[in-house]
């Protein structure tokens, strides 16, 4: 008896583990072809989802695409279709087509949350004047790697995750975009992705797109900025490429004396190195040092003006600001994080930048 | 009744670590925002008065005798079997949400074209035999997987506290720094009382307050690390949403930047602490049951022995198992019995009905 017992019981262990049990959702490895991108194109009456598979040295990249109401519909249908079990547990990123993005993009984020195989730190790019199909099927996908965010560092931008969670806080988000354009390499018929800065995203779908100089106030904004360069001409006329280092922005709530909130502060602090300029003026010289601050500071507040200018227009704090406001001062400003979108057409800005050229790359 | 103190915290800390991954920050994060991270150090000064009420109280207990025979000795015949029945009531009922919960967790996490009755079944079946057999059992498991669970729970903090956004911290509030205290509190409270249930009366000095207040500090300590892990990556409103937050960042994990997707196998580890916690509950109410009904059950009694009202312990697995295949049988039922039924549940019982009982043992049992 106690040995049946223990039998029995033996046999219902495996159950719990995954490993040829009644329940399991076991995959032959031989079977499996593994995707690296996964592409989201609005179609009439629902979506087209768009699949790649990661370059290897035997195959070149294939592309699937199925079509249905909703994402599982289209993915059984692309499933169906493929012939072979397509696994999307190793995806690197998400490609979203510009009018799937108009429509609702919640539905993919919480499809994201639900599903077992995708993962919240998914990054997600927004395809402009384009569709992700056509992105996914000019084999360009895998340059994203090199766009991608460190997965590490996927408390940043543009994760699945990170939009849904600044959609919650904030009612609105930045996804980064991107664009195909006829590529650069000789011969080569397929267009490249490239950077495009980036998209609005609100809980009812893509509000408006930033430029790249838009997404680069953008990023000085919310602490996430990346070296770029940035061209200026100085009194002479000569061209000046910097190339800015770091940035950050320090926000503070104005209150008038009743305590109400009358407006923002923003003090922007960036640092640069000088790349080229055109000709042999030294950069050591104080006179000239200062003007190339100068100038840079100018530009600096000229991009982040109109960003917040677009900020107010459209009534939403995708910068984050509110949040900003929050952590400055806990007490006077709590709540702010999830309201300041509707409040800030009537607030005050008060912008001052802080920019500061660290050296000049060996030469003067 | 010879029970090492040791052992049974070790047995209960474990245990705890399934209710732990449920309510922390999830359920914290609801309630309190962004302060839900530091829900469990605002609940720790709560929980230590409630900790020495309860060490105060153990002095009612004779050598060797346990929380449910001092009832009986000290509590009217009738009222004292009412008060056990309930006990058992309560216990059984936390068993059946255990398993419910448990296969919940499977399912979305690891198998989600599943239902969840094979796992209730499987579970329930493991759990049956865990109270048919000595308590000691179950200490002896908690020695042996309770380091491992412990080491791998800091293994994923440490591997997640890399990508911890710190804004997502802050900013504290006092009044939500409060509210999400209570989910810590259920929490820390349920294992006091677990102890106190468990722990027999001993001649000599037991465990010193000071210890109890280092174990208590560093759980609570775990768990505000767990909390902050999670919503540093998610950030609060995004975890109070997230059915397993702490599953979710497995996920994302990338260890030594080439191994990912270790999710399964921690979601397996994570039935340990399920099967101790269900087999503490489940021992608990057949204790109960049995001395309501006038049996005397002993430690070291043959599992497949049916005499001395053992056939009540069947009677708890089956109900257990029937209750885990009734209970929240839709996500949203279920949520609400894990968010609001259970913990409040497990406040009444542990905060309410067990010190109130030993206060009343105390005024008429002399030790």
């Amino acid at each position: 008896m106690k040995k049946a017992l223990l039998l029995v019981l033996l046999c219902l262990v495996p159950g719990l583990t995954g490993c040829g049990s009644l329940h399991s959702q076991r995959r032959e490895l031989a079977q499996l072809r593994l995707m690296e991108s996964m592409g989201l194109d609005a179609a009439p009456g629902g979506l087209i989802l768009s699949l790649s598979s990661a370059p290897s040295e035997e195959e070149e990249v294939l592309c699937f695409s199925g079509s249905g109401v909703s994402l599982s519909q289209a993915m059984e249908q692309l499933q169906s279709r493929a012939g072979e079990e397509l696994f999307c547990g190793h995806l690197q990123n998400i490609l979203v087509g510009e009018r799937y993005a108009q429509g609702a993009p919640e539905t993919l984020l919480s499809a994201v949350c639900r599903s077992s195989d995708l993962r919240l730190d998914q990054p997600v790019f927004l395809v402009l004047d384009g569709t992700a199909r056509e992105a996914l099927e000019s084999g360009s996908a895998a340059s994203l790697r090199l766009l991608s965010p460190d997965r590490e560092q996927a408390g940043s931008l543009s994760t699945a995750g990170g939009i849904l969670r600044d959609l919650d806080r904030q009612g609105s988000s930045l996804i980064r975009a991107l664009r195909l354009q006829p590529s650069a390499r000789e011969g080569e018929e397929d267009p490249d992705l490239v950077p495009a800065g980036y998209g609005i995203l609100g809980a009812e779908g893509l509000l408006a797109t930033l430029s790249p100089e838009e997404a680069m106030a953008a990023e000085l904004l919310t602490g996430t900025l990346s070296p770029c360069p940035l061209l200026l001409r100085d009194r002479q006329g000569r061209a000046v490429t910097v190339e800015l280092q770091d940035g950050s922005c320090a926000t503070r709530p104005l209150f008038d004396r009743k305590g109400a909130l009358t407006g923002l502060s923003l003090m922007i602090r960036a640092r640069a190195t000088v790349l080229e300029i055109a000709g042999f003026p030294s950069v050591a010289e104080e006179d000239y040092r200062e003007e190339l601050t100068a100038l840079l500071e100018k530009e600096l507040t000229g991009r982040v003006q109109k960003l917040l200018r677009r900020s107010r227009e459209l009534g939403a704090d995708f910068l984050g600001l509110g949040r900003q406001l929050e952590l400055a001062a806990p007490w006077r400003c709590r709540g702010l994080g999830e309201r300041l979108g509707e409040k800030l057409p009537e607030l005050a800005l008060r912008l001052r930048v802080q920019a500061e050229l660290l050296h000049s790359n060996d030469i003067s | 009744m010879k029970r090492s103190e040791g052992k049974l915290n070790l047995l209960i800390g474990t245990a705890l670590l399934s209710p732990a991954l449920r309510l922390i920050p999830g359920s914290a994060a609801a309630l309190g925002g962004t302060s839900a991270w530091l829900g469990p150090l605002a609940a720790l000064p709560l929980a230590l008065l409630y900790a020495a009420l309860l060490q105060r109280l153990r002095r009612t207990l004779r050598p060797g005798e346990c929380f449910p025979e001092l009832i009986l000795r000290t509590l009217s015949r009738r009222f004292g079997r009412a008060l056990l029945l309930l006990f058992a009531g309560w216990l059984l009922l936390y068993t059946g949400f255990l398993l419910r919960a448990g296969a919940d967790r499977l399912q979305i996490t690891a198998y989600p074209r599943s239902g969840p009755s094979f796992f209730v079944l499987s579970m329930g079946l493991l759990l049956l035999t865990a109270a048919l057999g000595p308590f000691r059992s179950l200490t002896r498991m908690a020695r042996v997987v309770g380091p491992a669970l412990f080491l791998v729970l800091l293994l994923m903090l440490g591997t997640a506290a890399k990508s911890v956004d710190c804004s997502e911290l802050l900013p504290l509030g006092g009044e939500e720094l409060l509210c999400s205290a209570f989910p810590a509190l259920d929490l820390l409270a349920f294992g006091l009382a677990a102890r106190f249930f468990f722990s027999p009366g001993r001649t000599g000095k037991g465990e010193g307050f000071l210890s109890c207040v280092r174990r208590l500090g560093l759980f609570s300590l775990l768990l505000c690390a767990l909390g902050a892990a999670i919503q540093g990556r998610f950030g609060a409103a995004l975890s109070a949403r997230l059915s397993a937050p702490f599953f979710a960042l497995v996920r994302n994990l990338v260890f030594f930047r080439s191994l990912e997707r270790m999710e399964a196998l921690v979601v397996g580890l994570w039935i340990l602490p399920d099967f101790l916690l269900g087999g503490l509950c489940l021992q608990g109410a057949q204790r109960c049951l049995r001395l309501a009904l006038g049996q005397r059950p002993e430690e070291g009694e043959s599992r497949l022995d049916f005499s001395g009202g053992r056939l009540l312990i069947w009677l708890c697995g089956v109900v257990s198992i029937a209750l885990g295949l009734l209970l929240g049988r839709d996500p949203a039922s279920l949520q609400h019995w894990s968010r609001t039924i259970i913990p409040l549940l497990n406040l009444f019982y542990s905060l309410l009905v067990l010190p109130v009982t030993a206060l009343l043992c105390g005024r008429k049992g002399i030790p």
